[in-house]
C-alpha cells in the first residue's frame, strides 16, 4: 500500500492508495489518449538536449494507470472529474497533469523497473499531498478525490 | 577541460535564462516535463553572462524550436533546489548554470509557479516596452 504525506491544511496523517479497477470513463478520455499516443514518436534526443525516447511499455503504463484512476474516479465523484494533460519527460517518464482553478495534480510515471513514480497535488487554500507509489498496482483516485473537494 | 573562470556566487536577485523546446508547450501551456535533469542538474544561463534571452536562445541546436524563460534564483532556492555556477569552457559558456537537487513532482509544480516567459516559441524578440 502506497503511503501518502499530508503536510498542511486539513485531512493530516497517512491516506491509503487503493488498488487499481476499472469501470466507466470520462467522456472525452478516450480521446486524450489517443492524442498521447504520438509520444511514441518522439525519437532520440527528442528534445535536442539529450532526451530520451517514451517507450511503448512506459505510455503502456501510464494510460492503464490513467484509465483506472480516472474510472475509480468518475464512479464516486461522477462524470465531471477533468482529463489531464499527457506529455512527455525527457528522462523517458510520463507526466499527467491537471491545471485546474480549484487544483493542481502532477503525476509522474517512471519506466518500469526504474526510480520510483511520485506525484504531488495542492489547491489554493493550501491543502497538500505528495508521495511515491508503483502505477502498476495502485491508482490515485483517493489522491484525485481529495483534491476535487478541497 | 579546466575553466579559464573562477566559479561564482550567484546572488538570489539574479535572473537564470533556461531553453524551452516546442515539444514542451501544449497550447501555449508550458508543461512540467521540461523541469528535468540532463547529467545530473538541470541547465541554465545567468544573466550577468548571458544578458539576453535572444543569446541564450542562441545557444539551442535549433533556436528555432526553443523560447526561453526566466526564473529568479532566489526564489528556485526556495523551491528548494540548489543553484550553482558552473562555466562550461568546452563550449565556451560562461554564464552556464546547474539546477541541482531532485526535481520531484512538487519541486516542478512548484518551478511552474515561478517562471516567467522572455521569448515565446518562434518570437523574434521581447517587446521591452
Amino acid at each position: 500500500m502506497a503511503k501518502v504525506h499530508v503536510p498542511r491544511g486539513n485531512g493530516g496523517g497517512i491516506a491509503s492508495v487503493s488498488p487499481a479497477a476499472s469501470s466507466a470513463e470520462p467522456h472525452d478520455l478516450d480521446s486524450a489518449i489517443e492524442m498521447s499516443k504520438s509520444l511514441l514518436d518522439l525519437g532520440p534526443d527528442w528534445d535536442d538536449a539529450g532526451a530520451k525516447p517514451i517507450d511503448a511499455s512506459t505510455w503502456k503504463r501510464a494510460t492503464g494507470f490513467l484509465r483506472r484512476t480516472m474510472a475509480k474516479a468518475t464512479r464516486s465523484a461522477g462524470p465531471s472529474v477533468p482529463v489531464p494533460r499527457i506529455s512527455p519527460c525527457s528522462d523517458g517518464s510520463i507526466d499527467l497533469f491537471w491545471k485546474r482553478p480549484g487544483f493542481q495534480l502532477l503525476i509522474n510515471i517512471q519506466p518500469s523497473g526504474t526510480v520510483a513514480s511520485d506525484f504531488y497535488g495542492e489547491t489554493p487554500n493550501g491543502f497538500e499531498l505528495k508521495g511515491t507509489f508503483d502505477p502498476d498496482t495502485h491508482d490515485l483516485n483517493v489522491i484525485l478525490g481529495q483534491l476535487l473537494v478541497n | 577541460m579546466t575553466t579559464p573562470w573562477q566559479i561564482e556566487s550567484i546572488p538570489d536577485s539574479d535572473l537564470l535564462y533556461m531553453r524551452i523546446h516546442k515539444t514542451f508547450v501544449i497550447d501555449g501551456e508550458l508543461q512540467p516535463g521540461v523541469f528535468r535533469d540532463h547529467d545530473g542538474a538541470m541547465s541554465v544561463h545567468w544573466q550577468k553572462y548571458c544578458p539576453s534571452p535572444s543569446l541564450a536562445r542562441a545557444r539551442a541546436r535549433h533556436p528555432e524550436d526553443n523560447g526561453i524563460i526566466s526564473l529568479v534564483a532566489g526564489r528556485v532556492r526556495k523551491v528548494p533546489l540548489g543553484v550553482d555556477h558552473d562555466p562550461d569552457a568546452t563550449l565556451g559558456d560562461r554564464s552556464h548554470t546547474n539546477v541541482r537537487g531532485e526535481k520531484t513532482a512538487e519541486a516542478r509544480v512548484r518551478l511552474l509557479g515561478i517562471f516567467e516567459w522572455c521569448l515565446r516559441i518562434g518570437q523574434r524578440e521581447i517587446d521591452m516596452g
